[in-house]
C-alpha cells in the first residue's frame, strides 16, 4: 500500500541522473582548479612589476603551451556544466512557480553556454594566433 | 489517484527553512557552501570576461589592466580563491556523505571544522603566491 503511494508520487524530474552528473563534473574540476588558480597566483605573483609586454607575452605563453590549452578548453564548459546543474537545484529550492522556473533556466542555459564558448574562442585565439 | 491528488495539493513546507531553525555550525556550512558557489562562478565568469578583453580587445584590457594592475587585482584572486575553495572542501565533503560516511553528528562537525581549515589553508598559500612569491625566489635565488 504504502509502496503503491510512493511510487505514484515519485519524483517527477531526473533527479537521479542530475546528481552523477554533478559528481562526475565536480570530480574532474577539483584538480582543474588547482592547477589553474596555481598558475594564476604565480604568474600575478612573480610578473607585477615587468614591462607590459613582457607580461602580455607571459599570459600568451601560459594559454599558447598544449597541456594548459587543452586544459582550459575542457575546463570552460565542465565548469559551467557543473554550474548549471549546481544552480538548478538552488532554483527549484526557492522558485515555485513552474513557468517562471523554467524561464530562468532556460536564462542559465544560454548565459553559461555564452561564457563557455566565449572562454574556450579566446583560449584557442590565444594559443592558434601565435602560430 | 485521488489520495495522491490530496497529498500533492496538500500545503508542505518548502525548502529553504533558513527562518525556521537555529543556527548551527552545520547549517552555517551548508548555506555558506551555496553562497560560495555562487561567488566561485561569478569568479569565473569574471575571469572568462579578463579573458575575451585580454583576446580581443585590447582597449578594454587596457583598462582593466588600469584597475586590476595593482593591489586590487592581488585582492580580487584571493577574493576569488577563498569561497572556491570553500566550495570544493565542501564538495569533497559530499563525496564521503554520498559513500555513506561522516553522517553522524560528531564526525560531521569535525569534518565542517576541517573543510574552512583546508579552505584557510590554501587560500593562504595563494595569498602568500600572489603577494610574496617574488620575494620568495629573490631570496632563494631562483629568479
Amino acid at each position: 500500500m504504502a509502496l503503491k503511494l510512493v511510487r505514484e508520487i515519485k519524483t517527477q524530474n531526473e533527479g537521479f541522473s542530475d546528481w552523477w552528473k554533478q559528481r562526475i563534473t565536480g570530480l574532474f574540476l577539483i584538480p582543474m582548479i588547482f592547477w589553474i588558480i596555481g598558475n594564476l597566483a604565480f604568474i600575478a605573483g612573480t610578473t607585477y612589476d615587468w614591462t607590459r609586454e613582457k607580461q602580455i607575452d607571459v599570459i600568451v605563453n601560459w594559454f599558447a603551451t598544449p597541456y594548459n590549452t587543452i586544459i582550459m578548453v575542457f575546463f570552460f564548459p565542465l565548469f559551467f556544466y557543473h554550474a548549471y546543474y549546481g544552480s538548478k537545484v538552488v532554483v527549484e529550492d526557492y522558485v515555485h512557480n513552474d513557468l517562471f522556473k523554467t524561464f530562468v533556466l532556460a536564462g542559465l542555459v544560454f548565459t553559461y553556454s555564452l561564457f563557455a564558448v566565449s572562454g574556450i574562442t579566446a583560449v584557442l585565439k590565444l594559443a592558434l594566433s601565435g602560430m | 489517484m485521488l489520495k495522491t491528488e490530496k497529498i500533492k495539493n496538500k500545503q508542505r513546507p518548502l525548502s529553504p527553512h533558513l527562518t525556521i531553525y537555529k543556527p548551527q555550525i552545520t547549517s552555517v556550512l551548508s548555506i555558506g557552501g551555496r553562497f560560495c558557489g555562487a561567488a566561485a562562478i561569478a569568479g569565473v565568469m569574471f575571469f572568462v570576461f579578463w579573458l575575451c578583453s585580454f583576446a580581443f580587445y585590447p582597449k578594454l584590457y587596457g583598462i582593466l589592466e588600469f584597475l586590476l594592475g595593482n593591489v586590487f587585482g592581488k585582492l580580487l584572486i584571493v577574493g576569488w580563491t577563498a569561497p572556491m575553495f570553500y566550495f570544493i572542501g565542501n564538495g569533497i565533503r559530499h563525496y564521503f556523505w554520498d559513500l555513506g560516511l561522516l553522517l553522524e553528528l560528531l564526525p560531521a562537525k569535525i569534518a565542517g571544522v576541517l573543510v574552512v581549515m583546508f579552505a584557510g589553508f590554501w587560500t593562504f598559500v595563494v595569498f602568500i603566491t600572489v603577494f610574496f612569491m617574488k620575494d620568495i625566489l629573490e631570496y632563494a635565488g631562483w629568479l
